[in-house]
């Protein structure tokens, strides 16, 4: 993959904890 | 097993029990803000970090703010190790002129190192420079590791912590762990592995003359790369006469210590601790084990402690030592046993005054089965990842053991944090069914155990065996996979799934009979490696978060106390239990039958 795929791809690694953060604070809330 | 074996493995276990309660005590003090005799040398250093970085220490953070600040220093430092590598043909320090390492390896090679993992699929001399091993991986060795330490002081705050919303700061946490634990010990282990030979320096490698020169037949290759055939269709090859060796040799000693006290693992050299540079004598070898499990032993002690109730961190310590002993003797006794098959064709396996006996394959000679299996038991135990022989080459049934360790969730001792808190959630799961059985509401240290506590541990203990297993089904299925065994049968299943249990548990520690270099192996053993580690440390905050909004409720007639050989044994119990249902079938499939067939003498060419 060139570097732009693997740069998108660590970002990626990022948002799907950031989302993950995101659900666990939803279901700590309910 | 020898005599002399056995009180070499009690030693070492003696001298790591010693560290426990001083070390652990000195840790507490650094993560409660407590005054320690490096405060005066340190503090300057540690308050103009936080001046430059605008950084306010006292500002508590929820558990949401904590995990983000965490996760942007992780990939930040990630994006920038990944920068290092792909610009080191044109950055300083590289005597050796390296060019700028391929995008998957170095994608790779970042992801490894911002999770702790440390996998090599590089070969440190013959890819990296000295500012890429220096500032890159030698710093993420650091970082990695105080991120680690951080979370489960996170996690202890928020089990000591009664009805608020903050558990801390990460920025504080990490700068701490660094400065006053990592750096410190650190600066006194590279001294004392500079003094038994290590090098440490930045000067190019050093080109020797062969005393004896030899020389080897090199097959003859087409502008496709592939082999020229002679007339009766044999490769064609030619004589090359080897007269100089080339020696790389680099700042090796400073990236050592940390590599061993971080749990980290990825080493110099390709060859890890077996190569000479790394682990020259047996007294660095001693040193280096005792590394990986100083902090990962004291930090239970840390855990008792900063919870007010030693008990509770000698009997987490007491569970760690009654699944690693027995381990510590299967896989010394199977390789000191040697391999059954030699037996039969009259190859001497005793140990004697003239050899240590047993399975030498894959191992150096100055370590001897007793300390290759000893390491190999230990850096499996904890997240460490770094060898000193070659698991490949073990004897199946002691293969089997740095994997299992793996599989039980690297949980002996505590790591840097990541298998004290993978610990921790496994407890809130026997509190929890100890809980159900008796039918009284789960409590652990006076914290209510409710339903999102017990989601958000189910979670920790099953992500690791999801990403393990599946990412061993893709290895076996896809012909990608496959391409990077180089044995047949069983062996080659074991290795694929050794390569996925090391990275999927940020272990880094290699079967080494896998070619690991190909862009499968490269990209989806980062994304095994990133869910790994923070697939697991996000729901852990979250149980931090949680806990620590809760009221400690005393004490009553129906607390299950947590500090009783009755509890440590049913700890035991769930730990053995959970990995057992993961991966009993697979270890089925791999070293179980390969041990099998061998004892029946079945092997495969």
């Amino acid at each position: 993959m060139a570097d732009v795929e693997l740069i998108a791809l660590t970002l990626l690694f990022f948002f799907s904890c950031v989302w993950m953060v995101d659900g666990l604070d939803r279901l700590m809330g309910r | 097993m020898t005599s002399i074996g056995i009180l070499r493995i009690l030693i070492f276990l003696v001298v790591v029990f010693l560290f426990v309660k001083p070390l652990g005590t000195y840790m507490a003090k650094v993560y409660e803000g407590e005054r320690t005799f490096l405060h005066r040398l340190v503090g300057p250093l540690e308050r103009w970090l936080y001046r430059i970085c605008a950084i306010d220490p006292q500002a508590d953070m929820p558990w949401q703010t904590y995990t983000i600040a965490l996760l942007s220093f992780t990939v930040v430092g990630m994006l920038l190790l990944y920068a290092l590598q792909r610009l080191q043909g044109v950055l300083p320090l590289n005597p050796q002129g390296m060019g700028a390492v391929d995008p998957s390896l170095a994608f790779n090679t970042a992801t490894s190192f911002a999770t702790n993992t440390n996998w090599q699929n590089y070969g440190g001399e013959t890819t990296l420079s000295y500012l890429s091993q220096m500032a890159g991986l030698t710093v993420k060795n650091f970082t990695s590791a105080a991120v680690g330490m951080a979370v489960l002081v996170a996690l202890i705050r928020g089990l000591t912590r009664r009805s608020v919303k903050a558990i801390g700061n990460f920025w504080v946490d990490t700068v701490r762990g660094v400065l006053y634990i990592l750096m410190p010990l650190s600066i006194v282990l590279a001294l004392l592995l500079a003094w038994q030979g290590l090098p440490q320096t930045l000067s190019p490698y050093k080109t020797a003359t062969l005393m004896e020169p030899t020389s080897y037949e090199q097959p003859i290759t087409d502008a496709n790369g592939k082999p020229v055939l002679d007339a009766k269709g044999q490769p064609k090859t030619k004589t090359i006469k080897v007269t100089e060796q080339q020696i790389a040799i680099g700042p090796v000693a400073s990236q050592l210590a940390i590599k061993e006290l971080g749990t980290n693992g990825g080493g110099f050299f390709n060859a890890n601790s077996a190569h000479p540079f790394e682990n020259p004598t047996p007294f660095s070898n001693f040193l280096e084990l005792l590394a990986i499990l100083l902090i990962p032993a004291a930090i239970v002690y840390t855990y008792g402690r900063m919870v007010k109730d030693t008990r509770q961190g000698w009997a987490l310590l007491a569970a760690m030592t009654i699944c690693f002993l027995p381990a510590i003797g299967v896989a010394v006794g199977f390789e000191q046993a040697g391999n059954p098959l030699f037996h039969s064709l009259g190859v001497d396996q005793t140990a004697s005054n003239l050899q240590p006996g047993g399975n030498m394959e894959g191992k150096e000679v100055r370590f001897g089965p007793v300390d290759s299996a000893l390491w190999a038991t230990t850096t499996t135990s904890t997240s460490n990842g770094s060898v000193n022989s070659m698991h490949d080459s073990y004897t199946p049934i002691a293969g089997m053991v740095p994997m299992v360790m793996m599989h039980l969730g690297e949980i002996i001792y505590g790591g840097v944090g990541t298998g004290m808190y993978d610990m921790v959630a496994l407890v809130i799961v026997a509190a929890f069914v100890a809980g159900l059985m008796v039918g009284r509401t789960p409590e652990y240290l006076g914290k209510k155990i409710e339903a999102f506590e017990m989601k958000m541990a189910t979670i920790v203990v099953l992500v690791m065996p999801a990403v393990v297993l599946v990412g061993t089904a893709l290895g076996v299925a896809t012909a990608a996979g496959r391409a990077g065994v180089s044995n047949p049968g069983p062996h080659g299943f074991s290795e694929i799934l050794y390569a996925f249990t090391s990275m999927g548990n940020n272990n880094g520690s290699a079967f080494a009979g896998l070619n690991g270099n190909t862009p499968f192996y490269n990209d989806v053993g980062a994304v095994v490696m990133w869910l790994g580690r923070f697939w697991e440390i996000v729901p852990v905050l979250a149980i931090a978060g949680s806990l620590a909004a809760k009221k400690v409720v005393p004490p009553g007639a129906g607390t299950l106390p947590t500090y009783t050989v009755q509890f440590v044994l049913w700890l035991v119990a769930v730990i053995i239990i959970l990995g057992a249902l993961s991966f009993l079938p697979v270890l089925a499939l791999g070293p179980i039958v390969e041990h099998l067939l061998l004892t029946a003498g079945t092997t495969f060419k």
